[in-house]
């Protein structure tokens, strides 16, 4: 894969966004239905606040020291990534992929020259990527 | 009343989990992941004992490690493999598995019985937990263990 190639290449552009606002539990009926694991956080003026990921979550037990999850009282932006690590839509792939693996995350929100937001790419963008680089999977799985 | 806390590891875990072999090559554990949508498979042996699990991260940075991608896919996933799993029985509380999953910073846990895996506990079980339950909520047809998987 050409690591020089720009994230608005792969990113998806139709991202899913969720206010901050919304009970967690709408939140991951969200992400169940649309089969994905990220979906980008905006606030009152619908600007990007943070990053809700299906590991969140499972964060969220930890809101409560009786380890219990109030699906109905905790908002997105209770247990959201605040200020989420973003990466520029014309910037190089290889950009992408190590600010991935340093800070441990799987989603990148994109933002276009205005800082507004364009897309997002997911590690499975990338992984994706680099298996058309490859040759064709061994034939013995 | 129906609630998240009352449910256990057995009533949400994905059964018959896909599975790697430890001599697969990365590009098989790419292709399984990306197909079936899996941040991660575990790695079983032939007694189906759990040896490891693979991840999209493992694989990245592998993948990243090297401007040789056809040289990387050929390789064994032992190569690329950094994660000591963490295992989990099902009668686990899900609040519990939940917490072990955040403090190991891993998205899969693996259920296993008398030393073989049973199943896979990942954070999109969770999320697909607290959907349906809310669903079953409304309807009022929840009990436990009925949790729909897809």
């Amino acid at each position: 894969m050409p690591w020089q190639q720009t994230v608005e290449s792969l990113m998806t552009r139709d991202v899913i966004t969720t206010p901050e606002s919304e009970p967690l539990v709408t939140a991951m009926e969200t992400m169940a239905e649309q089969h994905v694991r990220h979906v980008v956080a905006t606030d009152d003026d619908g600007k990007l606040s943070g990053i809700l990921s299906n590991r969140d979550v499972a964060r969220a037990t930890l809101l409560n020291p009786e380890r219990k999850l109030d699906l109905y009282g905790i908002t997105v932006g209770q247990v959201m990534t605040k200020d989420p690590i973003t990466v520029a839509a014309n910037a190089p792939l290889a950009d992408a992929a190590r600010l991935m693996l340093e800070n441990r995350i799987n989603a990148l929100p994109a933002l276009d020259g205005d800082g507004g937001l364009a897309g997002i790419l997911t590690s499975d963008d990338l992984l994706y990527a680099l298996i058309q680089a490859a040759p064709p999977r061994s034939p013995q799985l | 009343m129906l609630s998240f806390n009352d449910l256990t590891v057995a009533d949400v875990m994905t059964t018959n989990p896909v599975c790697l072999r430890p001599d697969a090559t990365l590009a098989d554990a790419a292709s399984t992941l990306l197909s079936k949508r899996l941040t991660g498979a575990p790695v079983v042996g032939a007694d189906e004992s759990p040896l490891t699990v693979v991840s999209t991260a493992d694989l990245l940075r592998a993948f990243s490690a090297d401007g040789d991608t056809s040289g990387v896919a050929k390789q064994g996933i032992a190569t690329a493999v950094q994660q000591v799993p963490v295992t989990i029985e099902a009668s686990m509380p899900l609040t519990e598995a939940c917490e072990r999953m955040v403090r190991a910073r891993t998205h899969q846990l693996l259920v296993v019985d008398g030393g073989r895996l049973k199943g896979v506990l990942s954070t999109t079980d969770v999320v697909r937990a607290v959907a349906c339950i809310d669903d079953l909520r409304k309807s009022g047809r929840f009990k436990t263990g009925e949790v729909e998987k897809t």
